[in-house]
C-alpha cells in the first residue's frame, strides 16, 4: 500500500517535470500545481488535503482582509497559534488530526504567518491560486523549506526549461542522495544503536554522536529528495543544510542547521522583537535586550517543532547558548579589540576547540528532545560517571 | 548634502572604533562584530540619529551601507 503510494506521489512529480514546460501561461503553471498537490493528497490521505487547504483558504481570506486592515494581523496570528497547538491537543486526536503535525501544518502555519507579515507591511499581494500553492507546495509540503510569496511567484512565473538528460540526472543525484541517506545510512545507524542510552563512558558519546548523525540523515536526506524533485519540476527550493557540525559557534550552527527555519526566526521574530525593545524598554543597553530576544526566539523555535516540555527545554538551551556565547563575543571584543577578535577567529586551535565545542553542545542537547530532562541529565552523568 | 558623514559617524560610535572606515559597498561580513544583535542596535541608532523609523522588510532587506544609505537620504529627502 505505501509502495503504491510512494509510486503514485512520484508519478505526479514527474507528469508535472514533463507537462510543465510545454505550458506558457503562468495562471497554467499555477493550476498544474494546484492539480498535482490534490492528486497527491488523494492518493494519499484526501482528509489531509481538504484539512491543508481549508486553512490555507482562511489564511488567504486572512492576509487580503490584513493587507487592507493591516490591525487585524495580531488577532490573526492568535488564531494560528490556537491552530497550531489544537492540532496537538484536539480532544478527539483521531488519525487525520494526528497526522496534521506530522504532515505539513507547522511549516504551512509560518508560511502563512509570513504571507499574514509582508500583507500588513504591504509588500506582499495575495492572489488567490498562487497563494494556494504557496501554502500548500506539492512537493515541500511536510517539512519546508520555509520561503517568501515573492519566491513562490518567481518560481512560478516562467514555464522553465524542458527536462533535459543534464536536469534529470542532477535531480535524481539529489533523489537517491536523499533516499540513501534516508533509508540506508540513517536506518543502519539505527538498527546498529538504536539509541535506548542505556550505555556509558565512550560507549554513551558514541551514541549520543550516532544520534546527531542520525538526525541530521534524515533530515538532510528528505531535503534532498525535495530539492531533486524540485529540480525536475522547475521549482527548485533553496539549501536548508550546509555542513552544520563543521560550525565553530551555535551562532554559525543555526546559519548552517535548517536554514530558512533560522532566516525566518531572525527576520520574522528576532529583529522586530529585538528592535521593539531596543527602541523602547532596553534603549540603550543591546546586550541585555538581545539575551531576551535569543531566549525567547529559541525557546519558541522548540516549542514550533512540537508543543511539550521537552522541545522547550531544548530550544531554551540553544537560546541561552547563543546568549553565552554572544556575551563573550562582546566581552572579547572589549578585551582584545576588532583586529585581537579577527586574531583570534583565524587561530587554528581556537577554531578547533570552538568546533569541537559547539557540536558537542549539539549533541548533547539532541538528548533533551528524545528524553525528559531530568532523565537526559542522569543520562548524560554517566559519560563521566560510569 | 549626502547623509554618510553622519553616517560614518554611528557607524564608529555603535562600533566602538573611531578609526572604522565604511563605504558605500560595505557589507556586514566587512566588519568584525556587525551581526544580528549589533544590526539592530545600528539601526536605532541610525533612526535616532536621522529621526526616522526603519520597517521590518527595510530592516531584513539592507543588503549593504549603500542600501541604508539610500533609505535614509529617501526618508530625510
Amino acid at each position: 500500500m505505501v509502495g503504491m503510494t510512494g509510486l503514485g506521489a512520484w508519478s505526479v512529480v514527474l507528469a508535472v517535470a514533463v507537462l510543465r514546460p510545454r505550458i506558457r501561461s503562468p495562471n497554467l503553471i499555477v493550476a498544474l500545481f494546484l492539480a498535482a498537490a490534490a492528486a497527491t493528497f488523494a492518493l494519499t490521505d484526501w482528509r489531509i488535503g481538504v484539512a491543508l487547504f481549508g486553512i490555507s483558504g482562511l489564511i488567504w481570506v486572512a492576509a487580503v482582509s490584513i493587507s487592507r486592515v493591516p490591525r487585524l494581523f495580531g488577532p490573526t496570528v492568535l488564531v494560528l497559534v490556537g491552530l497550531f497547538l489544537g492540532s496537538f491537543w484536539y480532544p478527539l486526536y483521531d488519525p487525520m488530526v494526528e497526522s496534521l503535525p506530522l504532515l505539513g501544518l507547522p511549516y504551512l502555519l509560518l508560511r502563512g504567518y509570513a504571507l499574514l507579515d509582508d500583507a500588513r507591511q504591504g509588500i506582499a499581494v495575495p492572489r488567490w491560486p498562487v497563494t494556494m500553492v504557496h501554502l500548500v507546495p506539492v512537493h515541500q509540503v511536510i517539512a519546508g523549506p520555509i520561503e517568501p510569496l515573492a519566491l513562490t511567484e518567481s518560481h512560478l512565473r516562467e514555464p522553465g526549461p524542458p527536462l533535459d538528460f543534464e536536469r534529470f540526472v542532477r535531480g535524481l543525484d539529489r533523489v537517491t542522495n536523499g533516499f540513501v541517506k534516508k533509508l540506508v545510512l540513517s536506518e543502519l545507524l539505527f538498527q546498529t544503536f538504536r539509541f535506548q542510552f542505556q550505555s556509558s563512558g565512550m560507549e554513551l558519546v558514541l551514541e549520543l554522536v550516532a544520534q546527531a548523525l542520525w538526525f541530521y540523515l534524515d533530515f538532510s536526506g528528505y531535503m534532498d529528495i525535495v530539492i531533486g524533485a524540485g529540480t525536475w519540476m522547475g521549482w527548485e527550493p533553496p539549501e536548508n543544510f550546509d555542513w552544520p557540525y563543521s560550525s565553530r559557534n551555535i551562532v554559525q550552527f543555526w546559519t548552517r542547521w535548517h536554514i530558512t527555519l533560522g532566516d525566518f526566526i531572525r527576520n520574522r521574530l528576532f529583529n522586530p522583537m529585538n528592535i521593539t525593545l531596543q527602541r523602547g524598554w532596553f534603549r540603550g543597553r543591546p546586550l541585555v535586550a538581545g539575551i531576551v530576544c535569543y531566549f525567547v526566539c529559541m525557546t519558541w523555535c522548540g516549542l514550533w517543532h512540537r508543543p511539550n516540555f521537552q522541545f522547550m527545554v531544548w530550544g531554551a538551551l540553544h537560546g541561552t547558548a547563543i546568549a553565552v556565547f554572544k556575551a563573550f563575543e562582546m566581552l572579547l571584543l572589549r578585551r582584545i579589540g576588532r583586529q585581537g577578535v579577527a586574531r583570534w577567529n583565524a587561530n587554528w586551535g581556537v577554531r578547533a576547540l570552538s568546533t569541537a565545542m559547539t557540536f558537542a553542545f549539539v549533541t548533547t542537547t539532541f538528548l533533551f528532545v528524545v528524553r525528559p530532562p531530568l532523565e537526559a541529565v542522569s543520562i548524560l552523568s554517566r559519560v563521566v560517571m560510569p | 548634502m549626502s547623509a554618510m558623514p553622519r553616517l560614518v559617524r554611528v557607524f564608529r560610535e555603535v562600533f566602538d572604533d573611531e578609526t572604522l572606515t565604511v563605504t558605500a559597498g560595505t557589507t556586514a561580513k566587512d566588519v568584525v562584530g556587525w551581526d544580528s544583535l549589533t544590526h539592530v542596535s545600528l539601526i536605532v541608532a541610525v533612526e535616532s540619529e536621522f529621526g526616522i523609523r526603519f520597517s521590518s522588510s527595510e530592516i531584513n532587506g539592507m543588503a549593504n551601507v549603500g542600501e541604508l544609505l539610500r533609505l535614509v537620504e529617501a526618508k530625510t529627502a
